[in-house]
């Protein structure tokens, strides 16, 4: 009984370590890409088309591999030492926080085109077909019987998206069609403008603040990322709408059928602009500079930009997005930019902690 | 012998009619089949129904989570298709390298925990020392710490930030999953290693680490009331016919024990392979360092429901054959305790 | 093989189990330690078989003349059988007793033929043969006690050790085990030391027996030197019993008797004389001796004898008396009866003595 025991234990190491009697293959290469939660369909298809492409210019084999969860935590794991060759993550504040950590050289936002940002999306609301409860702009969100679904914006980069876009709906922020080359225009201008001030009125928005305090007490829980908010409206049915990701409401209509949710755009929302970056101290120490900027510059081809118009982001090369106009359609949208300054003041006056939403929010179960 | 007696005579009572109560009949339908429905609806339906949506695109769909070809090169199809076939190569390949890592971790864990309960329940067990209480009380420790906090633990230890963090970050060994054989020739280590890895969280080491505290009670907690109660006068016998250590430990020790032993390395893998919180938080949500539990809520967060049933079933079916093996030992032991052996539990 | 034990001192925390104990066994010799629980016999045998070590630098254990402080148990050639013989339970008798030569190493170990005969032979010399595939829980505790025997024998110990042999087996087995370990010990003619807290057994079986009291030895000698000519107050009353008469020497006790040759008993002072059942006198009349007054209180028959409890008039104290049958029949006594009491011997300790 006991050699039996002995010996069942010795197989198992010996299944557990599949790979025993491989010759030594070719060194390869690896990245790690740390990502924010709605990002896996998208990096998985991109990588392959990226490792196709690396392999044809070097000959190379590249395995990347991903990670992906709540922005802010996942900002939070790479300081901790997740060895994260580059980060793919959902607001520019998570990566300026990476950036303090000592981990990624300042001026990271001009190492690629559009600030660093190859796609942008928008948040818009997910509702259950035939729109039962009429929900169809900002406003009707805080109607009495209405239950909203929306993750927590201590953790997750898209709800702080979330936050944002409906304070800013609330404090009437000036919003543009940034299709149009006129729009384009106009935002930068007013960004240009708000770059030089040094008080910003919106913040103290009397109405916004009411707003977003009467939109948390409809939420009845906080999921930690924008996946598991979905998940949680998709697929446990809990919630009557999910106010997300433009690409999340749409790959769940995709996956769950057309005939079980609909997407409504709201009059006004913000301009997401998820930023990339390589984290130098990671890509130094591994030598994996060359191939981690070549896999973020990548993310601009034409190829990438097709998948990233297939995963339901908005392309940055507008031929594209033009292609995908049926189910990207324009609409007006206010930036972080012209509207709140930039990503530090925001989240240190809105998400810091004793911050804005702090003060806000009381769960609803106590 | 005496607990088979005693066993029979008390089921004969059950049994029996009892005159004095003319109810007992009825009362032991009746609780007998509260137990039944209990154990249908909290235990069989949930087990059932993972099995069921598992095979819900029938087999071929059960084997397409695990095994799952990428499009075909120089075919041409819509960018729509071929992208659903890359995620779908791609997330199979995952959940089969998850499958390997679960199976890594865990023997490391169960190997790990074997040793070290078997040495707590000796000292425990056979000695007696200033701080025993107190042992005892930090082997089980585990089972009142969050599985997240342990997690943390070790990322405040070994985390960038942590306390051995300068260390940990830039410790180097080699990926298991690389190891070869590459012979004598010239080395006196015969393996050889194609891919290090770094750091300590965030990677399989991190993921042993936690998977070994919060499985490490189960082993020591099932042999520590064996070998109390085994006391020292047979190892001492032994010693004195002039056996060794090892000898004594392996014809006396061991065999005493073996059941016992058994029971809490089935607990303690099962624990292993199905552990999330604490592998969840040192995973850094990696795709490299998934195992089961983790990959189970991604496929199921991916939408791919049928996927992630089709390898939760892999934990279920261990959790049967576990069963099962906890069957046959309970029925070996009843054997061999009819035979006198007396295998004390 | 001769053991020979000097100056053993063991401790536990604070409590001294042992003290300072020397103790010589010559070989062939079947010596009983004896006294009651926790007075540091079964402290004593441990260490001598070196499952306990003595306080360092506290004694020495010479086993053929040899130091054996260096050696592990497993290697001193000694056979130790256990209080509750420590049976390999999920071993068959057989495997119990061929355990100490299947651990032997390679070279040493005897053939699987040889090993089969050596264990028929113990198991005849036990009496169990046939009974090699049984288990320990299919045995009798006699049984059990036996295969323990045989299988610190297979090794062919120089010095067999043990613990409490009898100690757990009803009355009737243990009095046919102790003829029997007699027997054996004959036979087999090993150097032996048991333990027991039992007189009677210890008296009955051994050759020499070493009277123990906390962490001492009180006293060593033939079962006749340490019961007729105890060295002690306690090896007197722990060796059966006895009735104490308290008086002052050469004074009282020197009238109602005869003394010992314990303590000089013309050293002035209070004493004590130990008086065995069976020497105390009881006369209808004060024929010519020195007695005490005492009356009947209540009688009672075992088996060869009567006893015959008795309240001392002057100093109230109770006084046991065994007269054989006849002795009783012929003194007619009655509960209330009035008697004289005196003693054929007695063994007088002056009183500083403490018991």
């Amino acid at each position: 009984m006991t050699r039996s025991i002995l010996f069942s234990l010795v197989a198992a190491i010996a299944l557990s370590a599949p790979a025993f009697t491989r010759p030594a293959a070719a060194q390869q290469t690896k990245l790690l890409n740390v990502s924010y939660d709605p990002t896996r369909e998208l990096y998985e298809q991109f990588n392959q088309s990226f490792a196709d492409y690396y392999k044809s210019q070097t000959g190379k084999t590249l395995t990347v591999t991903q990670s992906h969860g709540g922005s802010g935590k996942q900002a939070r794991a790479v300081i901790d030492g997740l060895q994260a060759d580059v980060v793919t993550l959902a607001l520019a504040w998570d990566v300026t926080a990476i950036e303090d950590a000592g981990l990624i050289s300042p001026g990271w936002q001009d190492h690629f085109p559009d600030h660093s940002s190859p796609y942008t999306s928008t948040i818009v609301f997910l509702v259950r077909k035939g729109n039962p409860k009429g929900i169809h702009d900002w406003a009707d969100l805080i109607k009495p019987d209405v239950q909203v679904i929306a993750p927590n914006p201590k953790t997750s980069g898209g709800a702080r998206w979330n936050f944002l876009a409906a304070w800013g709906w609330a404090a009437n922020a000036p919003a543009f069609d940034l299709s149009t080359a006129e729009g384009k225009q106009k935002s930068d201008q007013q960004a240009a403008e708000a770059a030089k001030q040094k008080t910003f009125s919106v913040y103290e928005n009397d109405s916004a603040r009411k707003f977003v305090t009467q939109l948390y007490k409809h939420v009845p829980v906080l999921d930690t990322g924008a996946r598991g908010a979905t998940v949680t409206f998709a697929q446990k049915g809990i919630g009557d709408v999910l106010v997300g990701w433009e690409n999340e409401a749409w790959l769940a209509s995709d996956e769950f059928g057309k005939d079980k949710f609909e997407i409504v755009y709201p009059g006004v929302s913000v301009l997401a602009e998820p930023p990339v970056a390589v984290v130098d101290k990671v890509v130094d120490a591994h030598g994996t500079r060359d191939v981690a900027t070549a896999y973020l510059k990548y993310l601009y081809s034409p190829e990438a930009q097709e998948i990233i118009g297939q995963n339901h982001y908005r392309p940055r090369d507008t031929k594209i997005l033009a292609k995908y106009r049926q189910e990207l359609p324009p609409l007006k949208l206010f930036t972080i930019n012209g509207t709140f300054q930039d990503w530090t003041r925001a989240q240190k006056t809105f998400f810091a902690n004793n911050g804005v939403f702090d003060q806000i929010y009381q769960p609803t179960a106590k | 012998m005496t607990t088979t007696t005693l066993a029979t005579s008390s089921n004969r009572r059950a049994d029996g009619e009892n005159p004095a109560t003319g109810s007992a009949r009825w009362v032991r339908i009746v609780l007998t089949l509260a137990t039944v429905a209990f154990i249908g609806i909290f235990v069989v339906l949930p087990l059932a129904n993972v099995f069921a949506q598992a095979f819900s695109h029938g087999v071929s769909g059960y084997v397409h989570a695990f095994f799952a070809d990428g499009p075909p090169r120089g075919v041409h199809m819509p960018v729509r298709e071929r992208l659903k076939m890359i995620t779908a190569a791609s997330q199979a390949r995952q959940t089969r390298s998850a499958i390997a890592m679960t199976l890594l971790v865990g023997t490391t864990a169960v190997v790990f925990n074997v040793v070290f309960g078997v040495a707590a329940a000796w000292a425990v067990g056979k000695f007696r020392f200033r701080g025993k209480t107190l042992l005892i009380s930090l082997i089980d420790l585990p089972f009142s710490v969050s599985p997240v906090v342990a997690g943390l633990i070790f990322v405040l230890l070994f985390g960038r930030e942590g306390v051995f963090g300068n260390w940990a970050t830039h410790f180097k060994w080699p990926d298991p999953f690389s190891i070869y054989w590459r012979g004598f020739n010239g080395h006196w280590w015969p393996f050889g290693d194609d891919q290090q890895l770094e750091g300590i969280v965030f990677t399989p080491l991190g993921i042993v680490l936690g998977t070994i505290f919060v499985t490490f009670p189960f082993v020591a907690r099932s042999l520590m009331p064996t070998v109390e109660a085994q006391g020292v006068e047979e190892e001492q016998a032994a010693l004195s016919l002039g056996a060794s250590g090892w000898q004594t430990f392996r014809r006396v020790t061991l065999p005493n024990i073996r059941w016992a032993l058994l029971y809490g390395i089935m607990l303690c893998t099962c624990r292993a392979f199905g552990e999330f919180g604490a592998v969840s938080v040192v995973s850094g949500n990696t795709d490299a360092n998934d195992t089961i539990p983790l990959r189970v809520e991604k496929l199921w967060q991916s939408y791919d429901s049928q996927a992630a049933f089709a390898l939760a079933s892999l934990l279920a079916g261990l959790a049967l054959i576990t069963l099962l093996i906890k069957g046959v030992v309970d029925w070996r032991r009843a054997a061999t305790v009819r035979a006198g052996g007396g295998g004390v539990l | 093989m001769s053991v020979e034990v000097r100056n053993l001192t063991k401790s536990y925390g604070n409590f001294t189990a042992v003290k300072d104990v020397s103790l010589v066994v010559n070989t062939g010799q079947l010596v009983a330690l004896v006294g009651p629980s926790g007075s540091g016999k079964t402290t004593l045998l441990r260490s001598i078989a070196g499952l306990e070590q003595p306080d360092p630098g506290a004694g020495t254990i010479l086993l053929n003349g040899k130091d054996v402080a260096a050696e592990p148990v497993g290697r001193r050639k000694i056979g130790f059988v256990f209080q509750h013989y420590a049976l390999f339970k999920h071993m068959t008798v057989g495997e119990n007793v061929a355990f100490g030569l299947r651990v032997r190493p390679w070279r040493s170990r005897p053939s699987r033929q040889e090993i089969r005969k050596i264990v028929g032979e113990l198991l005849d010399l036990v009496q169990l043969r046939g009974m090699e595939r049984r288990y320990p829980s299919q045995l009798s505790g006699g049984q059990r006690q036996r295969i323990a025997l045989a299988r610190a024998l297979a090794t062919k110990p120089a010095v067999l050790l043990l613990d409490e042999p009898f100690g757990a087996l009803d009355a009737k087995v243990r009095r046919e085990l102790r003829q029997w370990l007699r027997q054996l010990h004959h036979d087999v003619g090993v150097t032996t030391i048991f333990v027991t807290h039992d007189q009677e057994e210890a008296l009955e079986v051994a050759d020499r027996v070493a009277v123990m009291n906390k962490g001492v030895i009180e006293q060593i000698g033939t079962p006749t030197e340490v019961y007729d000519h105890p060295a002690t107050p306690f090896v007197q009353t722990f060796l059966g019993t006895v009735n104490l008469f308290r008086g002052r020497i050469a004074e009282d006790l020197q009238k109602s008797g005869e003394t010992s040759n314990g303590r000089d008993p013309t050293s002035p002072g209070k004493a004590t004389a130990f008086v065995r059942p069976h020497d105390v006198e009881i006369s209808r009349l004060a024929n010519g001796h020195p007695g005490l007054v005492g009356e009947v209180i209540s009688t009672s028959m075992t088996g060869p004898t009567t006893r015959v409890y008795l309240q001392l008039s002057d100093s109230r104290e109770l006084v046991e008396a065994e007269l054989t049958r006849n002795r009783y029949h012929e003194l007619a006594l009655k509960i209330g009866d009035t008697v004289y009491v005196s003693w054929r011997k007695a063994k007088v300790f002056a009183d500083d003595y403490s018991i």
